[in-house]
């Protein structure tokens, strides 16, 4: 049993992702799905349901009928903070999986610029302050919470861990220059990342993503089905999800691992039947909504050991030609941060890696490739996690 | 006999040199010295707290045995619903418990400790805990300004193991407009100080004083100390000159390194002698404000063993402290100024629902232990996160709690107040982790891991036209 070889995807769009002051959440979703009906070769009608990834944009499954005009089909919004847009391909995938539809439609999009806020406003389940969440908290200063740990645990000098962090940073901005979509298409130097205003040590600006506007899409079929439309296309080889509440009132939560990515990529692999995944693995688009994010994942997803993943960022294993490219269009960090987005965005660049169709960040005949995306802050995640072959 | 069984202060680890105020606007200190300045995250009740839990410590909490609370102020954060039921449960004080707020004069410390003094029946079960604080304004620019400071007092009134025998009273009342706010007033007001000096405290007090004496048949020199407060040290000395009284019985009105602290005042001085008190030492107390009320006290034997038990009050609260950046800080805490939003979206609040359900979790800092496996929670849960054993657990008080940092960070970006704001994972020693950000905190770049800490009543915010409260973690002196 399993989702593996199940599902397929015949179509992909995405959005330029940035400040798009001048569009709406409703014409990023039109966009992005406009390109993905024209990357698969079919029409709008030929949709049967669909999926809205969105974590305080789009309310509802109206969030994707109302800019489409696909009145009267099932719809649903599906909302699991950082990971929604995973969830949503989750779900359209099961849904084929189950045989209740052919052809359906999983979108993520996020308009988080017309809020007038440098970051992201708060849900709008209405969830009190107090015992239960601490006024005020900002992401970043829950992620430096987990980076100051994890220095502390592997005696790591904070210097240095910073340089670690900040040479993520350099990489991932490299990568993005080189994606005409992604949100910063320019490089940033080790110095400038370095010295960058702080924000919440160890993090400064530049170890921080973007805050942004964006959408991107997905067309899921059955293999047979994708087979008559057309001869690119990739299969859905397997998903992992796993949910934490308790770190922050657990003693035993340690900070600098996080069991939620452990725990969503190993239902993966097994599902794929991986055994070694940093072997296996051809590239990775992990959600590195900050630097230090990226460097924990990298052990978490078991591309490293536990505590050497300075190491490992030190001797370039995690860039566009290194063993295991990570974040080749330049990830949250310089692709932008759409919430309920990334995670199509991110399936988008493997996609387009697995169909030899990246350009100039095209990596030599890539076989599988990883989607992570987490949501919350460290004591707190929604990770989810997909895997991706031809 | 009746009296005090225990005592103490709380005094904001924040000072403001009225040399730094007098800079600002040109000019020089109304008085020497420097004032305490209530943190951000305080105010009347906050403070009234850390004082009632300082005097129920030093007699081991023993919360059961209170049956009355007066919670005495002038700058209640309420103008209708009580203040001292907040108090009461963030001390955790038994439900039967009569909770009194006693306001609107100055007097209302003293006039709580008379009427506990009268409702203490001899042979009656049940203290009468006593907490005073004020966080009073005078306009930005005048002497007031440098004059109030912020702070709070307790006391702990009961029939046997006195450390203080309630001996006397005379009082009188005055209409007298000296000092008043209106409803409509954030700042004190006051009517020209020839008149209200002359014919009020420096008449008025004098007189009741005399009374007192005359009608216990007491003299001046037969008192080790006399305590009373006074709108400034000029008007405090001045009194001493009037009464004759020798420099060395009038007790420090901690005016020079507290400021004038208005309703706590005369608690702050009283504290400050007993701190050194011997047995046998006779105090004279008089308060003024609507009149006056003077009381006469008499330190036990008790006292010895309290003091071999507890730590002096008054000195290590004014040696624990910190210089406020700048005068601006001061505005903007009291919110005098409007200073530049953070471009942040501030949190949400609970509704009065979701505050009653959480009483006991967020006031009274109650988390529930597994009785399975013992495993800590707080907030409390109904599945155990470790053995998920379902509504098996016992509630444990943990605001008493000591816990040390496990993770840290300095963060600028976020909407409090203050920053940047130190934001720390606590592990409490008795188990059990909270996460919050840390108040009273020094220097944010000398927060380590593993720095011991404390839990402290705090305010979180204003919001949804309701004060929110709940407790933060402080480094310990």
């Amino acid at each position: 049993m399993g989702i593996k070889d199940k599902c397929a995807i015949v179509g992909m769009g995405c959005t330029k992702f940035g400040e798009l002051w001048d569009k709406s959440g409703d014409d990023l979703v039109v966009e992005a799905v406009t390109e993905a009906l024209e990357d698969a070769g079919i029409h709008l009608k030929e949709i049967q349901a669909g999926w809205i990834g969105s974590m305080s944009t789009a309310w509802s499954g109206t969030g994707l009928v109302y800019p489409l005009s696909l009145d009267f089909i099932p719809a649903t919004r599906v909302e699991n903070k950082c990971a929604s847009g995973v969830e949503a391909l989750k779900e359209a995938c099961f849904a084929v999986a189950a045989g209740e539809y052919d052809i359906v439609l999983a979108v993520g999009m996020e308009k988080l610029k017309d809020s007038g806020a440098s970051g992201l406003f708060p849900p709008t389940s209405g969830l009190p302050s107090g015992p239960k969440i601490p006024l005020n908290r900002t992401a970043p200063g829950s992620y430096a919470q987990a980076a100051n740990r994890y220095f502390y645990q592997f005696k790591i000098n904070p210097e240095e861990g910073k340089r670690a962090m900040a040479r993520i940073a350099v990489k991932n901005h490299y990568n993005g220059s080189l994606h005409p979509k992604a949100q910063f298409q320019k490089e940033v130097t080790l110095e400038q990342v370095m010295k960058a205003p702080i924000v919440a040590w160890p993090l400064g600006l530049l170890d921080c993503c973007g805050v942004t506007d964006g959408a991107a899409a997905a067309i899921v079929t059955r293999p047979d089905i994708a087979r008559s439309l057309k001869k690119d296309y990739i299969l859905v080889k397997g998903f992992g999800v796993s949910v934490g509440a308790s770190g922050a009132i657990d003693q035993n939560y340690d900070f600098v691992h996080w069991e939620e990515t452990v725990k969503a990529s190993r239902m993966a692999y097994q599902e794929v039947g991986i055994r070694d995944p940093a072997k296996e693995i051809s590239l990775a688009e992990v959600h590195d909504c900050f630097t230090i994010t990226e460097l924990v994942t990298y052990e978490d997803l078991g591309f490293c050991p536990k505590g050497s993943a300075k190491d490992y960022v030190e001797e370039g294993g995690f860039t566009l030609k290194g063993n295991l490219p990570v974040n080749t269009d330049g990830g949250l960090k310089a692709f932008g941060h759409p919430i309920g987005a990334s995670g199509l965005r991110m399936t988008y660049e493997i996609y387009n890696q697995l169909l030899h169709k990246a350009g100039p960040r095209q990596l030599k005949d890539p076989q599988l490739g990883l989607v992570h995306c987490q949501g919350g802050q460290p004591g707190e995640f929604n990770c989810a996690v997909a895997i991706f072959g031809r | 006999m009746i009296g005090i069984k225990s005592y103490a202060v709380h005094i904001p680890f924040l000072r403001l040199a009225r040399q730094s105020i007098a800079q600002y606007w040109g000019g020089s200190p109304a008085e020497p010295g420097e004032k305490a300045v209530a943190n951000w995250d305080e105010d009347s009740v906050t403070m009234a707290v850390g004082a009632g839990i300082n005097c129920l410590k030093a007699k081991s909490f023993q919360r059961e045995s209170i049956s009355e609370l007066f919670f005495a102020s002038t700058s209640f954060p309420y103008k209708e619903k009580q203040s001292a039921t907040i108090v009461a449960t963030a001390l955790d004080l038994p439900r039967h418990c009569f909770t009194v707020d006693c306001g609107n004069s100055l007097r209302a410390g003293t006039i709580a400790l008379r009427t506990a003094w009268e409702s203490m029946k001899p042979n009656g079960s049940g203290d009468i805990l006593i907490v005073a604080s004020d966080f009073r304004l005078g306009y930005p620019g005048g002497n007031l300004e440098q004059i109030l400071g912020d702070g709070g007092g307790a006391l702990l009134i009961g029939n046997k193991d006195v450390i203080a025998s309630i001996d006397g009273y005379h009082g009188v009342f005055e209409n007298f407009i000296d000092m008043w706010r209106t409803e409509r007033d954030t700042f004190v007001q006051s009517w020209e100080d020839r008149f209200i000096y002359s014919e009020g405290y420096l008449r008025v007090m004098p007189g009741v004083i005399h009374g007192l004496l005359k009608k216990y048949g007491l003299q001046l020199k037969d008192f080790s100390k006399l305590i009373f407060n006074a709108p400034d040290g000029r008007r405090h000395a001045e009194l001493a000159r009037t009464i004759k009284a020798p420099k060395e019985v009038v007790a420090d009105h901690l005016f020079n390194s507290v400021g004038n602290t208005g309703v706590a005042s005369i608690l702050l001085s009283l504290a400050a002698v007993l701190d050194t008190a011997s047995p046998g030492d006779k105090l004279l107390l008089a308060n003024y404000g609507d009149g006056v009320d003077a009381l006469i006290l008499t330190v036990t034997e008790e006292i010895s063993g309290f003091r071999e038990q507890n730590r002096k009050m008054v000195e290590p609260q004014l040696k624990r402290k910190k210089e406020l950046a700048s005068y601006n800080r001061f505005l903007t805490y009291r919110e005098l100024i409007q200073v530049q939003p953070s471009s942040r979206p501030l949190s949400s609040y609970p509704t009065p629902p979701a505050l009653w359900r959480e009483n006991r979790g967020r006031l009274s800092m109650y988390g529930a232990k597994c009785r399975e496996c013992s495993t800590i929670h707080y907030p409390a849960r109904r599945v155990c996160i470790k053995c998920k054993a379902k509504d098996d657990f016992e509630e444990v008080n943990l605001s008493g709690s000591l816990g040390k940092v496990f993770t840290l960070s300095i963060d600028h970006l976020t909407a409090n107040v203050d920053r940047p704001s130190v934001y720390v994972v606590i592990d409490l020693d008795q188990g059990g982790r909270v996460q919050n950000w840390l108040t009273d905190c020094g220097e944010p770049e000398k927060v380590t891991i593993g720095m011991p800490v404390e839990m402290t009543f705090r305010r979180e915010q204003f919001a949804g036209g309701l004060y929110h409260y709940g407790w933060k973690p402080r480094p310990i002196a």
